[in-house]
């Protein structure tokens, strides 16, 4: 390279030169040096990249409340530097600034839990075998970064997948969480949880136990002998309510997440509510034309103060199936507050994937900015960013123009 | 003079109860409700006066006539009852559909929990159309979810009949492709068929009208004949009379009716435009059959569904005088998503906007029971243009100002917050004809109707 | 001639008068209906008040009398002592599709059809009708039907449809709810097709008929055909009338009633509609069944009556709160007033299928025990349109009786003897199947197998049937008797035969209940009786 040579006979010329000389020399080589690096690609982060901040659009905070009058600092890092409030960004910032349009609400990504997102339609690699007890299973083994449909399931706002081997078995391995980006390389988001399973699903009927009450005695061994999976919080799939209420009579040490998405008036709730701790219970996708009585259990149990998530299913069923979810489950009367941690924070405790699903400092930097408040059907998705990088979502004339300004 | 006075009094007193009722009947107030004009803008702290079951009067809060029922609405929002044009309520789903076949009578007026359900969430008319497994499903019915029968309030019957007939039904959407093709040439043989039963009607009635006064004048020249005979009695003139009766009594020959058939009538009618029709289609290759359809006989046409008319605008921009009702049909992810082939239409997201740009009318239907219409309406039309399609009740998209909470309306809905912005708003109260037909049940029944 | 001859001739002539008159009298008696006279039994004339030890009495198949006991009998007339039992009218079932092969056709529209041809005089149902105590059956077509045929009240005695007919050609049985595979909308598309096509065929009918008319006769012009159908629809005979038409024209000019049914509440409207379009008003009935009974304003306002179906009570599943909550359908009804009957069921299990248990129901639920008694006769046969004729005991009436061996509506009395039409036509005695289940058990041979007995005994548990059929009828009292004091020294003997006699289970008619050990332990005691 032309260069290369120049810079070695500058240096050849550095031993005959003087100090002077030397020093001009060195510092031709520098630059040199770093325009090297430059064109070859290398350039040293943090000294040319800055800060994002996103202003103007209200914030969706843990709490699941809509607060206006907040910005967002964005690292480069991809991580959610700092919250302040709308008046102490500058116009002397030193960083891009995303102005939001007037109405419009930043959210946390959604979360698609115990879908099919990420499998390539490949739903059944995540069954479990024929064994029971099976907890080095990882789901992630089903996931294939290279899947179109992350993508497209990211323009809708759905940032999270989660993947949960089919409860076949009482143990049934790990569950994964990945980040919803078609790329190479997947994304993992925390440990995952120890998936579990209590009722009719796990009666194959070609393997013991194949009766209900087998399987409960089972049960009751497993957690009499105090296994080291049960140490820490997992998810228990528990589909009706009498499998829940056989759960319910179970020692639990560490409540693990209900998942509950065939409950109906049958449910238990009082007993649930009146476990210590904010319990956790998933519940089914609420779509239009769905069970009424399992609705009307989702409200009940929202309003007795357990924290519900709703369950995905992509890429089958609606788009926008937990949107709707939350808003039919408002509609019925659910407090929208709730409803909000239902979607963005309450999926992010379900699932273990720490550092996801809150807007606060030190969390990922995966936001959604939608037209209006999340809940509302009306609005639509028009920003995403996912680990700090920005993508506009495409074609919606109705949202009207937005003005960002990058500097 | 106090004659008079008394006079007008033991008059009055003496009125038919009926008048007296008129005079005395205590109006319906609603005092402290905000409403939203047909611009946007919201109107607060107004009194609704309903005299006879009508809004008689929209003015400020302030006194109230006197002897007057009021009905706590402090701070709610009222809009008129929404409208669903296109639901399925109570209604059975498949099966082999014919012209004579009626929504209202599969209509279950007994059906409590399902009509609470929709009522519940504002809906208080709902054009129900009959949906069938392809070819001319029936014909659909405009009916109103209040309480029906005598003693009405607790009969347990829900559903009055607004208007009979609206449209004649015609599937082009169900079933697969070569059934859609096979359904489509019926269709089109069954109009034809009454187009030539039309002619053969037509040609009857003139037919009739020839043999009508051919009658008679045979009837006239009979009775002369017969008074000329009379005076005559020779035995010969008796034979010639037999021979000549058997080749003049028989009169003129009458037309022969032609055989009833209802469903071609019902045709008839659709081809001689006293009845609209509905098609459902929503591929763009039904979409074109549809237009071809409309063409091909006249007809004034309504489509419903229309998913792919984004790929068809121009054959549509054809049409004269054609409206579409919308609806959300579950998408899949893979309706949008990547090299998927699968049979689903492909809908675009700005659907509306673009029949907008394209100045075609259009109203939004749930195509489903009605518990998701607003639902529905916001996501498609936007926060601004939910209210004025949700409240319109002309199926061919018509969207007037009288639709709007005003004088003379009868059907309305009290929210808990502004319905066009407010995602948690919920319907609190109804009121159909001045009674209050639903309202939210007390906190522990939560998610209950 | 000589006085003697002449005293001859005279004597002649009057014995020969005497003869006449007395010969043609016992001629007469030889070929005249019994006359019978049933006498002592405790009579329940469901029109009036109950008569202790009363009399009715019967000529020619009707009652001529019902009296208290001081009542004069004819001397030739058959006298029953009915002492110790109850003597109730025949219950009237008012909608059975029992006596057919198959309750519905496939074909959805059969207005042709009449349950004359279908009906079947072996089957076992009309068999069990007398046994039960029902003597008039208002045989109809099933639900299952857009429109289903026309029906009959029979009794069930005779060998031939023919003979069993009472009333030809009672009702039209149609459906408002839709047939199985129907829905809604094509079930009542096809309903008001079938009245409209015949509307049509009928007008066609009447204008052809006074095209006929009017040829023959000079008088009648021949008018337009608006006119020509009005005109003509006086001018149709019966051989006009085609056999797809017939009933439907039938029943259009009121000699057929129409019997719609409504399988939910929703579809009762429409039908009450019908009845008040097609002028069926006065001669219509609704068959309910499923939630009909919530329509119940309607079908009051309408003054419709109505017929139950055979499961009384409704039960409705609350889909949110899973609560369960019943209704008594009579009850429904009751308070509203509307005339009801009630139907019997078809289970093999529960006792529905008794005229007798499904009223009791209605007693347990609080109807009066006459109230319950009435809707199963005389209510019944109002409804049906024959109670001019049958539901009560009362002169003038048909004399179908049913001896009781207590109150009907107790679950322990049964029927002891059934007269239809003044003809004894069930007699439990000579009950053939039952003699079957329990044959008589000849005294010798009761001594004879003793020692076999014993080993059997030893061997095997006695039957509970067996032990239980010690309560005993009427005229075998006094063969009881003397079983019983045959049987009472045997205890003494075999210890096991002590331990099979047991009380008697209550109600044992007059005679005092006797603790009858068994006269033939181990084989089925000679006394027949109720089970």
């Amino acid at each position: 390279m032309q260069i290369s040579i120049r810079s070695m006979s500058i240096a050849n010329n550095l031993k005959m030169a003087t100090s002077q000389q030397k020093m001009r020399s060195l510092s031709l080589l520098g630059m040199w040096g770093v325009l090297c690096l430059s064109l070859l690609g290398i350039t040293p982060r943090g000294i040319l990249a800055a800060d994002t901040v996103i202003t103007g659009a209200a914030v969706v905070t843990a709490d699941g409340s809509v607060n206006s009058g907040w910005a967002v600092i964005v690292g480069p890092t991809g991580q959610i530097k700092a919250l302040v409030p709308n008046e102490e960004v500058s116009e002397a910032f030193e960083g891009s600034i995303f102005n939001a349009p007037e109405g419009s609400v930043l959210t946390p990504g959604l979360h698609d839990l115990m879908g099919a997102l990420g499998t390539r339609g490949q739903a059944a690699s995540l069954q479990a075998g024929t064994e029971l007890f099976d907890p080095d299973l990882d789901a992630s083994q089903a996931f294939d970064p290279t899947d179109p449909w992350l993508d497209v399931a990211a323009q809708q706002g759905v940032l999270y997948t989660t993947l949960a081997a089919m409860p076949l078995g009482v143990v049934n391995g790990k569950s994964a969480t990945f980040l919803c980006q078609t790329a190479k390389t997947p994304l993992r988001l925390g440990e995952g949880k120890q998936t579990m399973a209590l009722g009719d699903s796990v009666l194959s009927g070609n393997r013991m136990p194949t009766s209900r009450t087998a399987l409960i005695s089972l049960w009751r061994d497993w957690v009499a002998s105090d296994p080291e999976e049960l140490k820490s919080a997992g998810l228990l799939y528990v589909y009706e309510g009498i499998d829940l209420r056989q759960a319910l009579s179970l020692p639990w040490s560490v409540v693990p997440v209900f998942i509950h998405t065939g409950g109906d008036a049958r449910s238990p709730l009082d007993l649930v509510s009146g476990l210590p701790g904010p319990v956790h219970m998933v519940v089914g996708p609420l779509l239009e034309g769905g069970d009424a009585s399992h609705l009307s259990m989702a409200v009940q149990a929202a309003s007795k103060g357990i924290e519900l998530s709703f369950a995905g299913g992509l890429p089958a069923g609606p788009a926008d199936h937990l949107r709707t979810s939350a808003a039919i489950a408002v509609a019925a009367g659910m407090n929208p507050e709730a409803a909000r941690r239902a979607l963005f924070s309450n999926p992010a405790t379900v699932a273990a994937a720490t550092g996801t699903g809150v807007i606060e400092a030190g969390a990922r930097a995966d936001l959604v900015l939608f037209s209006g408040d999340p809940l509302d059907p009306a609005s639509k998705v028009i920003h995403l960013w996912r680990g700090g990088e920005g993508q506009r979502v495409a074609g919606t004339s109705q949202v009207g123009e937005l003005d960002t300004f990058r500097r | 003079m106090k004659s008079v006075h008394i006079y007008l009094l033991g008059f009055l007193l003496m009125m038919p109860g009926v008048l007296q009722a008129q005079l005395f009947e205590r109006p319906i107030i609603l005092e402290g409700v905000k409403m939203i004009s047909p611009r946007g803008e919201v109107l607060e702290d107004l009194m609704i006066t309903i005299r006879r079951g009508r809004i008689a009067g929209i003015s400020q809060s302030g006194d109230a006539p006197m002897m007057s029922k009021k009905i706590a609405a402090d701070g709610l929002f009222v809009t008129s009852g929404l409208v669903d044009h296109a639901s399925v309520l109570t209604l059975p789903l498949g099966g082999e559909g014919a012209a004579d076949h009626w929504s209202w009578d599969a209509f279950d007026r007994y059906d409590k929990e399902a009509i609470l359900s929709v009522l519940a969430t504002g809906v208080t008319r709902v054009h129900l159309v009959p949906v069938r497994s392809g070819g001319i499903s029936g014909r659909s019915c405009w009916v109103s979810l209040e309480p029906a029968g005598e003693n009405a309030a607790s009969s347990g019957q829900f559903g009055v009949l607004m208007e009979e007939e609206a449209a004649l039904c015609i599937d082009l959407a169900s079933g697969s492709p070569v059934a859609r093709m096979r359904s489509y040439a019926a269709i089109l043989d069954q109009f034809s068929a009454a187009k030539d039963r039309r002619d053969a009607l037509e040609s009857y009635d003139e037919d009739l009208e020839e043999y009508l006064e051919e009658l008679k004048k045979w009837i006239e020249e009979k009775a002369e004949e017969g008074d000329e005979e009379s005076s005559d009695e020779s035995a010969e003139k008796d034979e010639k009379k037999d021979g000549e009766e058997e080749e003049e009594n028989k009169g003129p020959e009458k037309p022969v009716r032609p055989g009833d058939d209802e469903p071609s009538d019902i045709l008839l009618k659709v081809v001689a435009h006293q009845l609209p029709v509905l098609i459902t289609a929503r591929k763009s290759a039904d979409l074109i059959n549809a237009c071809e359809l409309i063409q091909k006989f006249e007809l004034d046409a309504i489509i419903h569904g229309a998913d792919e008319a984004a790929l068809v605008m121009d054959h549509l921009n054809e049409l004269e005088n054609v409206s579409f009702i919308l609806d959300n049909p579950a998408n899949a992810l893979s309706a949008s998503g990547p090299g998927v082939i699968d049979g689903k239409p492909r809908r675009s997201a700005d659907l509306i906007s673009v029949m907008e740009e394209n100045d075609l009318d259009w109203v939004i239907g749930s195509g489903g029971s009605g518990a998701g219409l607003w639902r529905m309406t916001r996501k498609m039309a936007g926060s601004e243009a939910a209210l004025s399609s949700a409240q319109t009740t002309n199926l061919r998209g018509e969207k007037t100002r009288r639709d709007w909470v005003s004088p003379g309306m009868r059907h309305l809905v009290l929210w808990s917050g502004n319905p066009a912005s407010d995602a948690a708003a919920r319907p609190e109260k109804i009121l159909i004809n001045g009674l209050v037909v639903w309202q939210r049940p007390a906190g522990t029944r939560e998610g209950r109707f | 001639m000589s006085i003697l001859t002449h005293k001859m001739l005279i004597f002649s002539v009057i014995f020969s008068v005497i003869l006449l008159t007395f010969g043609a009298h016992s001629d007469l008696q030889g070929q005249s209906s019994p006359k019978v006279a049933l006498t002592g039994g405790k009579i329940i004339t469901v029109s009036g008040a109950p008569i202790d030890g009363g009399t009715i009495l019967i000529e020619d198949g009707i009652i001529q009398a019902v009296g208290d006991g001081g009542m004069a009998i004819p001397y030739d007339a058959m006298e029953v002592d009915c002492t110790g039992m109850i003597l109730a009218p025949g219950f009237v079932d008012a909608h059975n599709p029992g006596g057919l092969d198959i309750p519905n056709e496939n074909l959805a529209v059969a207005p042709f059809v009449d349950v004359f041809d279908a009906i079947d005089p072996s089957r076992f149902f009309f068999e069990e009708a007398l046994r039960n105590g029902v003597t008039t059956v208002h045989v109809m077509q099933g639900n299952n039907c857009v429109v289903g045929g026309v029906s009959r009240v029979v009794h069930p005695i005779g060998l031939s449809p023919d003979e069993m007919t009472r009333l030809p050609g009672l009702a039209l049985k149609m459906s408002s709810s839709p047939k199985g595979g129907y829905d809604r909308l094509r079930h009542r598309a096809e309903l008001r097709g079938v009245f409209s096509e015949f509307d049509r065929w009928h007008s066609d009918l009447s204008e052809t008929r006074y095209d006929q008319e009017s040829e023959k006769n000079e008088d009648l012009n021949p008018l337009p055909p608006e006119e020509a159908r009005e005109e003509g629809k006086a001018l149709i005979r019966e051989e006009d009338l085609d056999d797809r038409h017939r009933h439907l024209a039938y029943l259009n000019d009121g000699r057929l009633a129409a019997w719609i049914h409504c399988g939910a509440a929703t579809d009762v409207a429409p039908a009450l509609d019908m009845i008040e379009k097609r002028g069926w008003t006065g001669r219509a009935v609704l068959v309910l069944s499923g939630d009909a009974h919530v329509a119940v304003n309607e079908i009051a306002a309408s003054k419709v009556p109505v017929v139950l179906g055979a499961d009384l009570i409704h039960r409705e599943r609350d889909l949110i709160t899973g609560d369960v909550e019943e209704t008594f359908i009579p009850e429904v009804f009751r308070k509203k007033g509307v005339p009801f009957a009630i139907q019997v069921g078809s289970s093999n299990v529960l006792p529905e299928r008794y005229l007798n248990y499904q009223a009791a129901r209605l007693v347990r639920n609080g109807l009066s025990p006459e109230k319950a008694m009435r809707t199963i006769t005389l209510g019944a046969a109002e409804i049906c349109g024959v109670a001019d004729h049958y539901g009560s005991i009362e002169k003038d009436k048909a004399a179908n009786i049913v001896m009781w061996t207590g109150d009907p509506l107790e679950m322990t009395s049964w029927v002891q003897k059934v007269w239809i039409e003044g003809q004894l036509a069930y007699d439990r005695e000579k009950d053939a199947r039952l003699e079957r289940l329990f044959p008589e058990m000849p005294e010798e041979d009761a001594e004879k197998s003793e020692p076999l007995s014993d080993e059997a005994s030893t061997d095997e548990e006695p039957m509970p049937a067996e032990t239980g059929e010690s309560a005993v009828d009427s005229d075998a009292v006094e063969s009881g008797d003397k079983e019983a004091d045959e049987a009472q020294p045997e205890p003494l003997n075999k210890d096991k035969k002590s331990q099979d006699s047991e009380a008697e289970p209550a109600p044992a008619p007059k005679p005092a209940p006797v603790p009858k050990p068994e006269p033939a332990p181990g084989i089925d005691s000679g006394i027949k009786g109720g089970l």
